[in-house]
């Protein structure tokens, strides 16, 4: 199983932030996790890229436990993560932070007398053009665009070449055209490099259209997971989340 | 604040080297009394160019820093004085166990940032600074240690004078050599973002443990030169003053620029050379300017210069 969670459960004093959650999820699946706010989605999150240590359960990738890993590690382990409120490096040019993700994963920050400038030349600015970004090469991270943003930090998390990516709310704050043409890229990418999805989302009508598999999560337990088709017409869902009588 | 310029300095090399060369032909011009003053401006500009790699490049305000640099001073001291080995040895052993210090006093508090850490350092440094002032079997105490011996080579204010220019550019050289490595763009990349750092795949508390061990490396080099150029060692050295005072340096100078602490060091000792000759205030002169610095220039003169050469070019 590539990534699997068992019996996964987290307190905060006596909220039960994440209950008891199972889940499985196969190579190249795009699985959303919905749910009201508070409902534990990025507590879930944390726990699984090592922010946050479960008080008890377990999680594998790819057949080795991650559980309580440092977050690097489980970075190091194929495993990235973009985070609900876009986390860039806000006076970096975009090529420079492309530049310095691939330093760090290919683990060649401890290289003290050789020049930083020379390296990865192409594969930034493969990777630049992958993201559409690479006019935009030179430009100081904090003055793009927010969309832009989110591409950089997109761009930045197939730099550490993750084979699993949990992007935590990767539209907020975005306008209904950004939001698809974001969610358009983030597929695109994940078809051509084979990536398995994990991602929150508040937008139905986002999560209708791009995830192949819906969990939702009501108070730090999934109470459903399946297909789009399958959650629309699960009646406790329709009560509990989804709005309706 | 923070943003590495490259309009204002390290595009200009042939400046640079003009500094240099002109640098190199004070001597013969000017009065002793100034050479002597300069060389301890070199010194005063590598101890803050070794702070700034924690200050500026990595963005921690160390509190602490006089520790190194006093360490330095204190182990060429012992070395020479108690060991009774060549100065050279002492010059090169009085770094390493400075570095040694910062390991012990980073480890601790390295995983702090802000105020915390400012203060942790602060506590370190003082520590080391009471252990210097009391321990007079060790350390002699307040007295210091005295009248270390000078082989004849370096005795001249000229040749010490070269000595500390030359040990100066050196370490310039490869502080800046650090900077543009991979190893420096992470420091810059913790500094601007932990969590994009760590999510990278990064331990990032063991890069900032090894900045602040090459930077009290550095302060241990310049602290030996003091030693030399006092021909002794005192407590005051490592007091928590000494340590302010190098990161009122920075900031005057300007953290952003390769340069920038040294234009600080050299303003600062410079007015405390010249205005303490007329006045016992001369700290209120520099109070005014730490005033006029907050208000007007966030950035530092050179953050203050480069921002202005680049709206012209706009």
């Amino acid at each position: 199983m590539f990534l699997q969670i068992k019996g996964l459960s987290k307190s905060f004093g006596a909220l039960k932030a994440v209950s008891d959650v199972n889940m499985e999820v196969e190579e190249g699946e795009r699985v959303a996790v919905i749910g009201p706010n508070g409902a534990g989605k990025t507590t879930f999150f944390n726990l699984l890229t090592g922010y946050l240590a479960p008080d008890s359960g377990e999680v594998t990738f790819k057949g080795r436990d991650i559980t309580r890993l440092a977050p690097d590690r489980i970075v190091r382990r194929k495993v990235g993560r973009s985070f609900q409120i876009v986390n860039i490096y806000p006076e970096m040019s975009v090529f420079e932070s492309i530049r310095m993700t691939l330093i760090a994963s290919r683990q060649k920050s401890y290289r003290l007398f050789s020049s930083a400038r020379k390296l990865f030349h192409g594969e930034t600015g493969e990777i630049l053009r992958k993201v559409g970004l690479a006019e935009l090469a030179d430009a100081t991270g904090e003055l793009l665009s927010h969309g832009d943003k989110k591409r950089l930090e997109i761009a930045m998390i197939l730099a550490t070449q993750s084979e699993l990516i949990l992007l935590d709310e990767p539209t907020a704050g975005m306008a209904p055209e950004e939001k698809s043409s974001t969610m358009a890229l983030i597929n695109e990418l994940a078809d051509r490099e084979k990536l398995t999805l994990l991602f929150t989302e508040h937008d139905m009508s986002v999560v209708f259209s791009w995830a192949k598999r819906i969990a939702v999560m009501v108070l730090g337990r999934i109470i459903a997971d399946g297909t789009p088709q399958e959650i629309r017409e699960n009646s406790e869902v329709r009560k509990v989340y989804l709005g309706e009588r | 604040m923070w943003q590495t310029s490259k309009n204002l300095f390290s595009g200009a090399r042939v400046w640079l080297l003009a500094a240099i060369v002109f640098l190199a032909m004070i001597p013969i011009f000017a009065p002793q009394m100034w050479l002597h003053l300069a060389a301890e401006i070199f010194i005063v500009s590598l101890y803050a160019m070794s702070l700034n790699m924690i200050l500026g490049r990595a963005g921690l305000p160390s509190f602490g820093h006089a520790c190194f640099y006093a360490v330095g001073a204190y182990t060429v001291a012992m070395f020479v004085m108690k060991l009774h080995v060549p100065l050279v040895l002492g010059m090169m052993a009085a770094p390493v166990v400075a570095a040694v210090f910062a390991v012990i006093i980073g480890y601790f508090s390295i995983r702090l940032t802000g105020i915390h850490f400012a203060i942790l350092t602060m506590g370190f440094g003082q520590i080391v600074w009471a252990v210097a002032h009391k321990w007079y079997g060790f350390t002699g105490g307040d007295d210091g240690l005295t009248g270390i011996p000078i082989p004849s080579l370096i005795h001249g204010p000229i040749a010490f004078y070269y000595l500390a220019l030359a040990i100066l550019i050196a370490c310039l050289i490869v502080i800046r050599i650090i900077q543009d490595s991979p190893f420096g763009q992470t420091i810059v990349a913790i500094r601007e973002n932990r969590d994009r750092v760590t999510f990278s795949g990064l331990k990032v508390w063991h890069h900032l443990l090894l900045n602040f061990v090459i930077a009290g490396f550095f302060a241990g080099i310049a602290g030996t030169l003091l030693a030399i150029l006092n021909r002794s060692a005192f407590p005051d050295f490592g007091y928590w003053t000494t340590s302010a005072a190098v990161v009122l340096m920075c900031i005057l100078g300007g953290v952003g620029i390769f340069l920038g602490p040294i234009l600080g060091a050299a303003i600062i000792t410079a007015l405390e050379h010249y205005i303490s000759m007329y006045t016992y205030y001369w700290q209120m002169v520099l109070g005014f300017l730490i005033i006029i610095l907050v208000v007007f220039m966030p950035g530092g003169i050179c953050g203050f210069i480069d921002a202005r050469l680049k709206k012209n070019k706009q």
